[in-house]
């Protein structure tokens, strides 16, 4: 994953990376118990994935 | 014995209401300290990400904060993002460059931490350039928040 010229991700560890992340500063930012931060956290996070994956196949026809 | 009736209250009785009545000053809105410390601990959780919860104690949002910002940018740089500077040629450069300045302090960390340069000819770096701009204005999202919380509003 690490080499000397950088950090490597793949495109699916990148999207969930970035997802995980800016769910967690979201929920807790916008929720102040911890039961609805958790909840919010995985709403948030599925619903990034969601929208990555239908934008990534809606792009499919068009990737070649 | 009138007068002293419309002095009391204008709006009742018989009698119209005089210009006798000492008129008030016009209040000219100040800030008070109140919004001046809101505004300091507004710019402190900008330089310092997390700080404007820190100085309110929220130091679950303050940890959480200078943590995502600060893997943020260390993952930004280590997959040799673009980290964009104030002489851009285009609006997309001046854009990039208020994004990545959002990240207060760690944007000038992340220019001394990225020795080799960035290298968007790949996704990895693309993904980099993203990474480092999403720091910054989830930095200024969260300082924005801080300013909010201080100043009393709920949050």
């Amino acid at each position: 994953m690490s080499d000397s010229s950088g950090i490597h991700l793949s495109h699916l560890q990148a999207l969930l990376f970035f997802a995980l992340i800016i769910s967690v500063a979201f929920g807790f930012l916008s929720r102040r118990r911890w039961p609805d931060r958790i909840k919010y956290i995985l709403w948030s996070f599925m619903l990034f994935l969601l929208v990555g994956f239908g934008i990534a196949w809606a792009m499919y026809p068009f990737s070649r | 014995m009138t007068e002293q009736i419309s002095d009391a209250d204008p709006g009742s009785g018989s009698l119209p209401a005089t210009s006798s009545a000492p008129v008030p000053p016009p209040q000219v809105p100040r800030a008070s300290g109140r919004e001046r410390m809101a505004l300091l601990i507004g710019l402190a959780g900008w330089l310092i990400p997390g700080l404007g919860h820190a100085l309110q104690k929220m130091w679950g949002r303050a940890i959480t904060i200078f943590a995502t910002v600060a893997v943020l940018v260390a993952l930004g740089t280590g997959m040799r993002g673009n980290i964009f500077v104030s002489s851009g040629g285009d609006a997309f450069d001046t854009l990039g460059y208020i994004a990545d300045l959002g990240t207060g302090c760690f944007y000038f960390l992340a220019r001394n931490l990225e020795k080799t340069g960035p290298d968007v000819s790949h996704a990895n770096g693309d993904y980099g350039t993203r990474f480092m701009a999403t720091a910054g204005v989830l930095n200024l999202l969260a300082a924005l928040h801080a300013f909010e919380a201080a100043r009393g509003h709920k949050a």
